[in-house]
């Protein structure tokens, strides 16, 4: 190893790694702390993947040689050791819910207090019942009343007698969660500690959204195996949710559709000649394609307007379908909200125009910022996930930081203790 | 005999789980809501038979209107767009009305397990509004069967277009629509009907309708048919429905019953009926009705089916039927024969209704393109599923949505 690469090693736990583990493709992000406490991502990964189903791991074996090969290869690139990752978790398995509950201020004064908070946040979360199987990925607050009174964001200060608390929960199947953590740590045997795990619609809303973005917005993180999206109202998450339908989807209809064998080739035409809108104009255009047939090469032709109506159909049917479920719970808190659109199928065409006549809504991709540096390849909307990683890693220790005070105080705690 | 209950009870906040039948007497809660001039008209029709065991609600944006009608529970939508005066026959009035009222048309149809729409599509508040309700109501776990009328055929080709556009709106929204062209309701009429006798049919249809599956549901049979059958038959199968019914008395009552169900406009169309995936028949019995009387009849109306048909039975003993047999058949197509949306350019996003889009030919005559036609109906089972072989299906709706969208909405290709 090179002497660059013994002196990064050194800090190496000061880089933030993001690692999205997807069905198409494996992405790592690696940003870093300023000195002046703000982000900079220093640089990305991008890999196949093998052995993943919807999120989910399929094939072990098949999938930690690629989890292995990305954690290689961007070693070597980036000379630089990978010692935590912050996870990206996806499945069909995750729901949500938002839960309300209640405590007592305990103090005799009736000032909130950080352990109120607690106590509150915990009896809400405790009314999600979750059964054995099941574990919370998060708790995150939403909003708290003060005996009945106007909701605040934050009740710590405050005088009061009853705090009821709200949040919302991210919970998945135990099993399924810890599936992909047992393929990092066991089976690639590289000395890797998870950081946190963090649900990837969840991650990606972190990525793209600026914080007035909050006020009203739905993230919409279309991947190759799985869609996930992140409704965020008046600056919270409200609800957030997954539907195991992705681009693969797109070029599984292609295949049947249009009697395409090989799924590379199918997947070429997509990218090709990708449209999610029927055009009129392209009524009578042409797709001419050279196929590799037994004796020699052949051009085959396909309709444009049949390639369009296959995928018209098929997002169409997905977007409505989270549609319906998002306006079955937060319709009267939508207005004027945006749909930032996150993944490798947002580039496809007509994808924004289709999604805003869905919605009724304006959308737009959702590009990833609120960091430093020139990595422009980050700022691409499929690297949301990634990138919402370290950003959710940097907010977290910066929050760890600020509670441990400044250096002297955590020399003082040192000494003392 | 063992106690029957079709829904698990108010307490289950989703749909009813079908294995979950706990011993209580509860019953399906049913709402018959009509939407529009034509469909208050229909349940009035209800209220003056004296029908009272479901609830009932007008809903219309003309105050007028519904201040002549006499179903007690009345909801007026749209007052701010339409102040009170009704839709002016423009069904983006009708749509914005109803979702301008949407947690009022919520709170109504609240805590059903069965709900029935009657409208007459081709106007304003009927065309607009009734999807929103459908699936306002579907969105709350309610099986939603709507029962609507096309306009006359002279009426105009506007009409005409604004229903159909209406129609796939609602055949969207929800989980079974039911539709009678008011030609063929005027040849049932006969040509000497007045022209107030000619829609009579309408209101006698829905008002017969929903008191023989009332009855289908509320009764123990001696092979029970439930609302889980019911919903088995009507939930999302983007086909069309048919329904009949029809009642013998004397020694030939099942010649009469059958004929009489077969000849309903909605059922007398022998080639759906071949094609139907599944269907329900009903038959309310007094205890004379012999065995071999109750096979003759079943032998019959299996013919009317095709080889494929998955055929539900349900004797229901009721001693009131003395020498008297009633019939009731629920059918359903597996095959779309109004496009879904997408084929002939026409989207229908959210209720929205596009008229411009739409035009009439389109909706009966097949598509003609250039390029040979493929019918893009395969079967199911034998699709590839690509990568998703092995992987978890994603169902939703009872829809495996692994399988290719435009397949399931029977999406035509022009080439291959």
């Amino acid at each position: 190893m090179s002497l660059v690469n013994a002196i990064l090693k050194r800090n190496r736990s000061d880089f933030l790694v993001g690692l999205d583990i997807g069905t198409s493709s494996i992405k790592l992000a690696i940003g870093e702390t300023c000195p002046d406490g703000s982000l900079s991502m220093v640089g990305s990964h991008v890999v196949e993947s093998q052995g993943i189903s919807k999120g989910e791991v399929q094939n072990q074996e098949r999938a930690c040689e690629a989890i292995a090969r990305a954690f290689t290869e961007t070693e070597n690139n980036l000379g630089i050791g990978i010692e935590v990752v912050e996870l990206a978790i996806t499945g069909s398995h995750i729901a949500s819910g938002t839960y309300t509950g209640h405590a007592n201020v305990q103090s005799e004064e009736g000032e909130v207090a950080e352990a109120d908070v607690r106590a509150a946040m915990d009896s809400a979360s405790s009314c999600a019942q979750l059964g054995g199987d099941r574990a919370m990925i998060h708790t995150m607050r939403c909003t708290f009343e003060l005996d009945g009174g106007p909701p605040l964001t934050n009740p710590v200060g405050h005088i009061g007698g009853t705090l009821k608390a709200e949040v919302h929960c991210i919970h998945g199947q135990a099993t399924r969660i810890q599936n992909l953590s047992h393929c990092l740590c066991e089976k690639i045997g590289a000395n890797v500690e998870i950081g946190n795990s963090v649900f990837s619609g969840f991650a990606s809303a972190l990525a793209v959204l600026e914080p007035e973005d909050k006020l009203g917005a739905i993230v919409i993180d279309l991947g190759g195996g799985i869609t996930e999206y992140a409704v965020y109202l008046r600056g919270m998450l409200r609800q957030s949710g997954t539907l195991g339908v992705g681009g693969g989807h797109l070029v599984n209809d292609l295949m049947v559709g249009l009697g395409i064998r090989q799924r590379r080739r199918a997947e070429k035409l997509l990218q090709k000649a990708g449209g999610v809108m029927v055009e009129p104009g392209d009524r009578d255009k042409e797709v001419s394609f050279a196929s590799q047939e037994f004796l020699g090469d052949r051009e085959k032709v396909y309709y444009l307007e049949d390639i369009q109506r296959i995928l018209h159909a098929r997002m169409h049917e997905t977007l409505r379908i989270l549609r319906d479920r998002i306006f079955a719970r937060n319709a009267n808190d939508l207005n004027g909200a945006t749909v930032f659109l996150t993944g490798g199928c947002s580039h496809l065409k007509g994808m924004t125009t289709l999604a805003q006549s869905v919605f009724d809504m304006h959308a737009k991709q959702g590009i990833p910022g609120g960091f430093e540096g020139q990595e422009e390849h980050l700022r691409k909307p499929e690297m949301a996930t990634a990138v919402g990683l370290v950003k959710y890693a940097h907010v977290q220790r910066q929050y760890e930081s600020k509670r441990a005070g400044p250096w002297w105080n955590r020399m003082w705690r040192a000494v003392s203790g | 005999m063992k106690p029957k209950n079709f829904m698990a009870g108010g307490e289950e906040a989703s749909r009813p789980a079908s294995a979950r039948r706990a011993p209580s007497e509860k019953r399906v809660r049913i709402k018959v809501v009509g939407v529009g001039g034509a469909g208050v008209n229909a349940i009035d029709r209800l209220v003056e038979d004296g029908f009272d065991q479901v609830g009932l609600l007008a809903l219309n944006t003309d105050a007028q209107a519904l201040a002549n009608c006499m179903v007690a529970d009345k909801l007026q939508i749209g007052e701010r767009i339409t102040h009170g005066l009704g839709a002016g026959g423009d069904p983006d009035v009708g749509r914005q009305a109803a979702l301008e009222d949407a947690e009022a048309i919520a709170d109504a149809v609240r805590g059903y397990d069965l709900l029935f729409l009657a409208a007459g599509l081709g106007g304003g508040t009927g065309t607009g509004a009734s999807a929103v309700v459908a699936r306002t109501a579907r969105d709350q776990g309610t099986l939603v069967l709507a029962l609507v009328t096309l306009p006359f055929s002279h009426e105009g080709a506007y009409r005409d277009r604004v229903a159909r556009g209406g129609l796939l709106a609602l055949q969207d929204a929800a989980d079974a629509v039911i539709c009678i062209p008011n030609d063929k309701l005027y040849d049932l009429a006969g040509a000497d009907a007045s022209v107030q006798q000619g829609f009579a049919p309408t209101d006698a249809f829905l008002s017969g309708g929903v008191r023989k599956i009332w009855r289908m549901l509320g009764t123990t049979g001696l092979i029970n048919i439930d609302f889980a059958d019911l919903r088995a038959v009507l939930k999302r199968r983007g086909g069309e429905t048919l329904v009949g019914f029809g009642d013998g008395e004397g020694p030939d009552k099942v010649e009469k019953a059958l004929e009489s169900a077969l000849a309903s406009p909605l059922l007398n169309d022998s080639e759906t009926l071949q094609r139907a995936e599944c269907a329900l028949v009903a038959v309310t019995h007094g205890s004379d009705f012999k065995m071999a009387q109750f096979r003759e009849l079943m032998k019959r109306v299996s013919e009317k089916f095709g080889p494929q048909t998955a055929c539900k039975q349900g004797p229901i003993v009721d001693e009131n039927f003395q020498d008297r047999i009633s019939l009731l058949i629920v059918a359903s197509t597996g095959k779309s024969v109004l496009p879904a949306s997408g084929r002939a350019g026409a989207r229908v996003a959210d209720g929205e209704i596009q008229t411009s889009t739409l035009n009439p030919s389109s909706v009966s005559v097949p598509f003609t393109g250039k390029g040979k036609i493929r019918q893009g109906v395969l079967n199911l089972n034998e699709v590839f599923r690509g990568s998703f072989e092995g992987a978890e299906r994603t169902v939703v709706d009872g829809e495996d949505l692994d399988l290719p969208t435009f397949i399931r909405r029977k999406i035509q290709l022009r080439q291959r």
